[in-house]
């Protein structure tokens, strides 16, 4: 199915779209694909004198599913593995699926790729983990419950290669994704 | 139980060093495996340490069944195995032989040492699932 990139800027009669086509199940495989880029004009909003954009990339259907699915998240509440483990909270959930969202957008403006889609997973004291197992590298990105944390990340190639570190969740970050996809 | 008997309980069950060629047992919830069936949050520490049970004195029914001391019901829960010499092969992971006296639980071991996104990750790697949900309660 294709995928479409809409870029239209506000108040603006000029509207312009541009088109990539993507193999199948592209995300679910980290293929690469071969964009079609349609031409493209100057979208700038030169009457209001700036740049205010509304873009819309829509994410492939699979990654939607992993997002609607980790909303069961959520009916896991307090004790719910028997052990005393905390429950899960909508905020901490909304930052993980921001953070997925925005830095896979980002990757694929930078790539035209789509990156495999992580799993959103239960992870420790209410902290919620995204788990990406690429055929070579896998990356964990923990979100913490506190607005104000930094979120912790490790990734390696299942051999020397490795990344460690925190990210603070305001920025970009889709150079991670693409270390993962290197 | 009179004081001279839980003193030769402790005396009998001491610490023991854990073989590496044996293995770890773990009881996951049930929920864990929703929606995903990845547990990489399973593998943290409560208090010091993560609490297994050592293959040389359990068996993984035996592991499972455990809580029913602690009024659950063992239906809900799966059993994971660990091989000793993989968690030890783990960075700042210890296996320590602490049988759980109060709760007659010789084969109680724990897992020392920090439990961060890379220590997850690499816990991730080394199990595998011995007892499933869905497999009938012995």
């Amino acid at each position: 199915m294709p995928v479409t990139i809409e870029k239209a800027f506000a108040n603006s009669n000029n509207v312009q779209s541009w088109f990539y086509q993507q193999k199948p199940d592209s995300w679910g495989l980290n293929t690469s694909i071969s964009p079609k880029i349609y031409p493209k004009a100057d979208f700038r909003n030169k009457e209001v004198g700036r740049e205010k954009e509304v873009d819309v990339i829509h994410l492939p259907s699979s990654v939607k599913k992993i997002i609607s699915d980790s909303r069961q998240l959520l009916e896991l509440k307090d004790d719910w593995d028997g052990e005393g483990s905390l429950g899960y909270s909508e905020g901490t959930l909304n930052k993980a699926i921001k953070f997925l969202e925005e830095n896979a957008k980002n990757y694929f403006r930078s790539s035209g790729l789509w990156v495999t889609a992580p799993e959103i997973c239960p992870g420790p004291n209410g902290s919620i983990d995204l788990l990406w197992k690429l055929e070579n590298r896998e990356l964990l990105v923990n979100i913490p419950v506190d607005e104000n944390s930094l979120a912790d990340y490790y990734g390696d190639d299942l051999g020397i290669n490795t990344i460690k570190g925190k990210l603070n969740l305001t920025e970009k970050h889709e150079w991670i994704l693409m270390w993962l996809t290197k | 139980m009179d004081s001279n008997v839980a003193d030769e309980i402790t005396l009998t069950w001491q610490t023991e060093n854990v073989s590496d060629e044996d293995f770890l047992y773990m009881r996951v919830h049930k929920n864990w495996f929703q929606p995903k069936q990845n547990i990489t949050g399973l593998f943290k520490n409560h208090g010091d340490g993560m609490s297994t049970d050592w293959s040389y004195y359990s068996t993984p029914q035996e592991t499972r069944n455990r809580v029913k001391q602690f009024g659950k019901n063992p239906e809900d829960f799966a059993v994971i195995k660990m091989l000793v010499a993989n968690v030890k092969s783990i960075e700042g992971q210890t296996v320590t032989h602490t049988p759980d006296i109060p709760n007659n639980n010789r084969s109680h071991t724990d897992v020392f040492g920090e439990k961060d996104v890379e220590i997850r990750l690499k816990f991730s790697r080394i199990f595998d699932i011995v007892t499933q949900v869905e497999d009938p309660v012995e």
